[in-house]
């Protein structure tokens, strides 16, 4: 690197340089000249301050100063330094370019799939994650003949923040107590000695690396388990009880043209629910068009209301254990057979819906595929499997692959044997590879004494948890990011895993420590290499971050004499109305902390649950109707009774909740968790945001995923969730919900009619039947130039202002309302490439979360069934930005491009431009929500930012920008590759660079969407993607009266609903 | 002028009479020791202005999150107080000006404290826009300042950029008028101190008094000026508020945008002006024995001033429900809708209740002349005018365009802290003014008085 310089001389009489300030210091009397042996600094600070080994900025500082003395040095008779001379570097590092981002494909494992992505390095740090498009499951595209796509979920981007969180474990312990990586080596002795008859429990995962190791360890007398608290086996033991063999099934969305979610979240609770989006929404818009095609038909049933049911064309609300009735019900009526007897279902609308899909099934033979979801029991599984094979999936859109391991016991089996093992005084030595068993095993095995008693035990983790606090080593486990690694997407695909940093603090990763725990201390890189030995170019394989044709082979399997002969369970075949006592209890993964390892992230925690609109908590979600009857209100702290246990928590009233289904939302209440529940004074110390439900969730008599016989009681006070959205407004002013019959309440009448405005919609039907069919569209309202066209009069101009001209780039978005699922992935996108704050919930409660894009939802329908519409809402950049005007200091003006530019540092920060924003997109600064960064334990945190966004400070104003960094990185580029302009578009004056290619520039949201329902571009180009989608008759602006002109238009959500179904009472429609 | 006249016909009588008022007025600020009441006003009025210190300085401090703004409703007390203190403010040079240009002589006895009252409340309102900001450091980046940062220049298209020259210039005129105004009674202070022997007093009152000595040029002159200064300053009663209601007006917000806001606040700012100059000068006229001075009819006047403007505002709010149906615009209507049966209503009926039904007592003269009811009564309407400006900003932010950004609000202690330390600002400078400077304008109270005028009793509505 480059060295500082000190020249040094005598007190010189005359500046040596030959400059001078004044004549004083020509004549060496300079004030500062005349007291050569007083020390002209304060003691200390012309000494090299003690090292700081992460901050880059001290070196700069140090570096600035270093320089700014060597000038001033020359003359002044300060201490001496020794010569150095400032080098260049003689060559630059290979492949970097000061200032520039590069891309490195890696992975990241969640509960057994791998999520392919491609990490951006800055000088160095990794910034920002996304999707890899070229990976062949998780990248594709959704219009044929377009750009490769990749879309991210929620905690694989968000995972980054992990790599520089301060809370992650630094030092190995030793009971508790700090050790050193050394002293865990000399330990490593003794373990090794016991490793015959030895356990290791690890998280799922499917590395073909870590397998290679598991061999030789299983050779050397260990056992090897597994065990993940949100487990997907139920589908495995199901499929297995059906086919006779265990194979997984992998539904070809894009192919189905009817699709049946039985209590089955595809779009973000299921591993492939990245490519689920994907092929959803190809087969949402069959050419991939804007227009009219042919449209899939989404059908679920569920308890919690998921993601999947708010996209669902139709939606049963039915309590989880009902998806065993549900399923018999649906397989008789598709062999004509008698239902099994269950009074609910032969309640009217669950038989309607039962009858109607299975027609719909019959006739769509072929082109239909039925999913249950992770909590529905082997059984459904087992007839979910009959079912498709009934409706011809298999082979279709249906396909089985080969499990990879056919032998493996159950999660749950697993964790009850070990358990069983540590009672029993078998096990001597456990080893935890990641995972928080102590935290998340069932609650009846109390994991938790049963580790404290094993002799030896070690857990190799991120974070020093639960579960390390009671073993009796804990060794920090590497991040992703940091350390080489495999793991297979759920079709079987090897993803490669490829470090970009150092560790931060050290950590080592699982298969360095499986290694070092046979003795090997192999490195990384080598156990990863030589797992793929053979595989293709490893250079080639790295930089494409998978394996070609490494999936699993495909099963060919039949069903064969599965007996329908399922007794039904008194519960299951009682109706729909229970009461205390007889209610079911399902735990649902959290959208912010998984299953609780994201306890320690506040992106995840601050982005609001889909439909709840919650941030930072977890709680029990009760239906209305429920709750009215059971006497509890929303924001009331319940008991929750399963069995002998219980557990207090806050109540959220969930309008298309299961009636009698209480929702336990898993991951709250983490005791070992990190600081980032202290941020707005959530809770002290380290404990993570939420409550524990762990605790009633026991594994007696399956009741692991769906409980039974449980009641609520409310009394326990209030508790106010942050809500991002005012609680689904009832009325203006009325939170009573008291008297009214939940079948009939309505929506406050007012935001029912406004959302009909906001988020339009229309049926598949009605859009083909009516060739006329337009969406208000904002030149209905206001282009007179259009309709002086058709009129053949002169443009009469409405507008009082003179209207901007653009020439050159017109940049605007289109976001599809028929595709987007409301997975988030967006929210997270824009606040890693933006550098958008958190603030806490306490400031959450006072609206003031920062988020640039956010997701609308509204409700329309009655509070038992309800309709949800959704609309992701950044910065709609105006044309006629109301914000704009009305800026004292014209801190936000109008682009030459079109964009309403925010200048940080111009702005003063009176938020008249927010009041006037009839989208309310606007974030302000109420605090310095970055304050914590700046003190010297989070300056790692720092090293996130991403370089190319301002960092705002108090009291200004920020919003979306469509992500004007990127654009105007891509001009660099494109002025640096002098590319041809595009002829079809007039270059502008001042432009640099000429016109982009279309999708040269996607927007983080964009790039993150995995449905593509955000498109980005150049209007001006009439052949872009966005000019396209603008022009199409879906196509329309918010709040058009106005007549702001927003760049941002959205397409009409378009619904497909079974013309035999009771259709949405929706005016105009 | 026309005290010369007067000293010719009755020279004994008038000259006593003249006295007198110099006298008692006088008195006010040449008393040894302080009012003890003065002193306990005075405490409370300090303690108030010192904790509105300590809000100012947690908020720059800290940030405009100490307040109870948020991203949904980002003006609430903030510029609901400004708005209240400009209203305030209004009085004052409608009274120094417009009543001086259609002569109505009872103004002289309060035209010096109503002016004094609204430099006083322009100055409390001209904090509120400065704090507000999220930068106040940078607040001068709204003044057209020739500056080395380039294209550095404010934005004329923004109202908040006219409410800076609106109220800058107000409070300029303002001061150059109530200061002129004061000219030939600081000489009075100046020539009594002097004969009493008061000599830093003396002399500080004479450099205030600009050399002045009474002869008939310099009564000339200044008769002039005066003329001039209310010529100017007549358009500025009905420009400030005018202009500070273009930031509603010209937004896109249902409940802000309507163009009924400029004379629905003008006769607003003069209702609560009128009723805040009562609000102050009735314990005060009773506290210094001033009830010779400030006559009952002249506080009759004002009742009636504040009936008139009261009725003004009632039709306005009647207007905007009106025009709200009339117009079709289901948001607009959505917004008086919510304003009246909303989360706010108790704000809005607060508002209606002060506004609109309290000044209905003044239609009967008894009440005219209960002091202590219509100093209740000026309090309600105090309160009424401040509920009116908070619901024509929060309620119309917390029901915008689209439901999901609805929102509510609450304040914070730093919101009350600060409105609080504004208003003990506020009476600190006028107590402050009672004590130092002459409270009523004597040269003209003299001048408008009976004596001056030939053959006794003054002609109704002559003066000068």
């Amino acid at each position: 690197m480059s060295k500082h310089e000190h020249e040094h001389q005598d007190t010189a009489p005359t500046p040596e340089h030959g400059y001078w300030k004044s004549l004083r210091e020509l004549e060496g009397k300079a004030s500062w000249q005349l007291h050569p042996h007083t020390r002209e600094f304060e003691p200390g600070s012309d000494e090299p301050p003690p090292a700081d080994p992460m901050s880059r900025r001290n070196f700069f500082h140090l570096m600035g100063a270093s320089l700014g003395m060597a000038g001033i040095a020359a003359g002044a008779g300060c201490q001496r330094y020794e010569a150095e001379k400032i080098v260049p570097l003689a060559r630059r590092p290979e492949n970097q370019t000061p200032g520039q981002t590069l891309q490195y494909a890696t992975t990241f494992e969640l509960g057994g799939s791998a999520h392919a992505l491609v990490a951006t390095s800055f000088e160095g740090r990794p910034i920002h994650l996304d999707g890899n498009p070229e990976h062949p499951f998780a990248g594709g595209a959704i219009v044929p003949g377009t750009k490769r796509h990749g879309g991210a979920s929620t905690f694989a981007q968000a995972s980054i923040l992990n790599l520089y969180d301060v809370d992650r474990s630094q030092t190995p312990l030793n009971r508790g107590k700090g050790a050193t990586l050394d002293s865990f080596k000399a330990a490593l002795a003794e373990i090794k000695k016991g490793l015959t008859g030895a356990r290791i429990l690890s998280e799922a995962t499917s590395s073909p690396t870590v397998a290679a190791l598991r061999k030789k360890l299983e050779a050397a007398g260990a056992q090897w388990l597994e065990y993940e608290p949100l487990s997907w086996d139920n589908e495995r033991t199901g499929t297995r009880t059906a086919i006779g063999r265990t194979v997984r099934p992998l539904a070809k969305l894009d192919k189905a043209e009817t699709i049946v979610c039985i209590d089955c979240d595809i779009f973000v609770e299921h591993p492939a629910a990245m490519r689920y989006n994907r092929d959803f929404a190809r087969s949402r818009r069959k050419d991939g068009s804007l227009g009219v095609g042919k449209m899939n038909r989404l059908w679920a049933a569920e308890s919690v209301f998921t993601n999947t049911g708010a996209m669902a064309d139709h939606r049963l609300a039915m309590r989880a254990e009902l998806g065993l009735p549900f399923a018999l019900a649906l397989d008789a009526a598709l062999s004509n057979q008698p239902g099994p007897q269950s009074e609910w279902l032969r309640e009217g609308k669950v038989q309607q819906f039962i009858s109607v899909l299975a027609e719909e099934l019959k006739a769509n033979n072929g082109r239909a595929v039925v999913l249950a979801g992770r909590r529905q029991p082997p059984t459904v599984h087992a007839l979910v499997a009959k079912i498709n094979a009934a409706i011809g999936a298999h082979g279709t859109t249906l396909e089985y692959v080969e499990d990879p391991e056919p032998n493996r016991m159950t999660h749950l089996q697993a964790i009850q044997q070990l358990a069983a093992d540590m009672r029993g005084g078998k096990v001597q030595t456990v080893v935890m590879l990641g995972g928080n068993p102590v935290y998340d095993a069932p609650a009846d095995l109390d994991f938790g004494a049963l580790l404290s008693k094993v002799p030896t035990s070690v857990h190799l983790s991120e974070y020093a948890n639960e579960t390390s606090q009671l073993a009796t080593w804990h060794v920090p486990k590497a991040h992703f990011l940091e350390a080489w690694g495999d793991a297979r997407t759920w079709d079987g695909t090897v993803t490669l895993a490829q470090p970009l940093v150092q560790p931060i603090y050290g950590g080592i990763s699982s298969i360095e420590f499986l290694s070092l725990l046979l003795g090997d201390e192999k490195a990384g890189d080598e156990l990863v290499r030589t797992t793929h030995e053979g595989k293709g170019n490893w250079k080639q394989l790295l930089h494409d971050g998978y394996i070609p044709n490494s999936a699993y082979a495909p099963a060919q399997v039949s069903v064969q004499g599965l007996s329908t002969a399922m007794p039904l369970t008194p519960s299951q075949q009682a109706g729909s109305k229970r009461k205390n006592g007889e209610l079911e209890v399902v735990y649902h993964f959290s959208w912010a902390s998984y299953d609780g390892r994201y306890s320690n992230n506040p992106w995840l925690w601050e982005t609001p649950d889909f439909l709840t609109k919650v941030t930072w908590d977890n709680y029990a979600l009760v239906a209305p109707e429920t709750a009215t009857a059971l006497g509890v209100k929303n924001d009331d702290m319940i008991t929750v009774k399963v069995g002998q246990r219980s557990i207090t928590l806050p109540c959220y009233t969930m309008p298309g909740q299961a009636r009698y289904s209480i929702g336990l939302v898993l991951g709250g209440g983490r005791t070992q968790s990190g600081h980032a529940g202290a941020v707005g004074s959530m809770r002290n110390g380290i404990v993570g945001p939420g409550w524990n439900t762990y605790k009633v969730r026991g594994s007696e008599n399956d009741t692991w995923d769906i409980a039974t016989g449980c009641s609520i009681a409310g009394g326990g006070g209030t508790y106010t969730l942050a809500n991002v959205q005012e609680h689904w407004n009832y009325r203006p002013g009325s939170q009573k919900l008291m008297g009214y019959d939940p079948t009939e309440t309505k929506f406050d009448p007012e935001v029912d009619r406004r959302a009909h405005e906001i988020v339009e919609e229309i049926s598949n039907e009605d859009l083909q039947k009516n060739n006329a069919w337009k969406a208000e569209s904002e030149h209905e309202f206001w282009d007179d130039e259009k309709e002086a066209e058709v009129t053949k009069q002169k443009a009469r101009h409405l507008s009082l202002f003179e209207e901007h001209d653009y020439h050159g780039h017109r940049w605007g978005m289109a976001i599809d309302l028929s595709t987007c699922t409301g997975c988030n992935s967006c929210m997270i996108a824009c606040q890693s490439e933006n550098n958008v704050p958190t603030v806490g919930r306490n400031q959450v409660m006072r609206n003031r979360e920062m988020h640039w894009i956010r997701i609308d939802r509204y409700f329309t329908g009655t509070v038992d069934e309800p309709h949800v519409v959704h609309q992701p809402l950044p910065c709609q950049q105006c044309e006629n930005a109301p914000c704009e005007q009305v800026c004292p200091v014209g801190a936000t003006s109008h682009s030459q491009e079109g964009l309403n530019d925010m200048a940080y540092n111009r702005c003063i920060g009176t938020r008249y431009c927010a009041n006037n924003c009839p989208y309310r997109v606007r974030r302000f600064n109420f605090l310095d929500w970055n304050k914590e960064y700046r003190e010297a334990r989070m300056k790692v945190r720092r090293l996130l930012f991403n370089p190319d966004v301002t960092v705002r400070m108090r009291g200004v104003m920020e919003k979306c920008t469509y992500c004007v960094q990127r654009i105007q990185n891509a001009k660099i580029r494109a002025k640096a590759q002098l590319r041809n302009p595009n002829p079809t578009v007039a270059p502008r004056t001042g432009t640099i660079g000429g016109p982009l290619p279309d999708g040269e520039i996607e927007t983080a949201c964009q790039q993150a969407c995995p449905t593509e329902a955000i498109v980005f571009g150049d209007l001006s180009d009439p052949n872009s993607r966005v000019s396209k989608a603008h022009a199409d008759r879906r196509s329309y602006a918010l709040l058009p009266e106005l007549y702001t002109r927003p760049r941002t238009q959205y397409l009409t959500r378009v619904l497909n609903p079974n013309p035999k179904m009771p259709q949405l009472a929706r005016e105009g429609h | 002028m026309s005290t010369e006249a007067a000293v010719v016909h009755e020279p004994g009588k008038a000259r006593e009479a003249f006295r007198a008022i110099t006298r008692d007025v006088s008195s006010v600020a040449e008393a040894q020791k302080p009012h003890k009441l003065w002193l306990v006003a005075l405490a409370i009025a300090v303690t108030a202005f010192l904790i509105g210190v300590y809000s100012v300085y947690v908020l720059v401090t800290t940030g405009i999150g100490v307040w109870g703004n948020h991203n949904m409703v980002d003006w609430a007390w903030d510029i609901t107080n400004f708005v209240w203190w400009i209203g305030i403010g209004h009085a004052g040079t409608l009274i120094s000006a417009v009543l001086y240009l259609t002569r109505q002589t009872w103004r002289v006895s309060i035209n010096r404290a109503a002016e004094a009252m609204t430099i006083f409340a322009v100055m409390c309102a001209g904090l509120f826009p400065l704090l507000h900001t999220g930068r106040p450091w940078f607040a001068w980046w709204m003044l057209p300042l020739p500056n080395d940062m380039g294209s550095m220049w404010p934005q004329f298209r923004s109202p908040l950029m006219w409410d800076v020259f609106a109220v800058s210039t107000y409070l300029t005129v303002s001061i150059l008028f109530w200061y002129m105004g004061m000219v030939p009674d600081l000489a009075t202070f100046r020539d009594r101190c002097a004969m009493q022997g008061k000599k830093i007093r003396a002399i500080i009152y004479g450099v205030l008094s600009l050399g002045w000595r009474g002869s008939a040029r310099h009564w000339h002159r200044y008769e002039r000026a005066y003329l001039i200064l209310a010529g100017l300053s007549t358009p500025l009663v009905f420009s400030v508020h005018s202009v500070v209601s273009f930031d509603f007006a010209t937004s896109q917000l249902p409940g802000w945008h309507t163009t009924i806001f400029p004379p629905y606040f003008v006769a607003g700012a003069i209702f609560s002006g009128f009723a805040m100059v009562l609000t102050l000068l009735l314990p005060l006229r009773f506290l210094f024995n001033l009830q010779h001075i400030i006559k009952q009819e002249h506080i009759g006047a004002m009742c009636k001033i504040m009936l008139g403007t009261g009725m003004m505002v009632g039709i306005a709010y009647a207007t905007e429900f009106f025009i709200a149906w009339y117009s079709g615009n289901p948001f607009e209507l959505f917004a008086f809708r919510s304003r009246a049966f909303g989360p706010f209503w108790w704000a809005y009926f607060a508002m209606v209740s002060c506004n609109v039904l309290v000044p209905q007592f003044f239609w009967v003269k008894w009440v005219r002349n209960n002091n202590i009811l219509i100093w209740v009564l000026c309090i309600l309407i105090n309160v009424g005018m401040w509920f009116e400006r908070f619901v024509i900003i929060a309620t119309s932010l917390a029901r915008s365009f689209l439901p999901s950004a609805w929102a509510h609000y609450h304040p914070t202690r730093y919101d009350v802290g600060l409105f609080v330390g504004t208003i003990g600002m506020f009476v600190m400078f006028f107590l402050l003014f009672f004590r130092f400077l002459p409270v009523i304008a004597m040269s003209e109270v003299k001048g408008a008085s009976p004596e001056a005028h030939a053959g006794g009793p003054a002609t109704k509505g002559g003066h000068h």
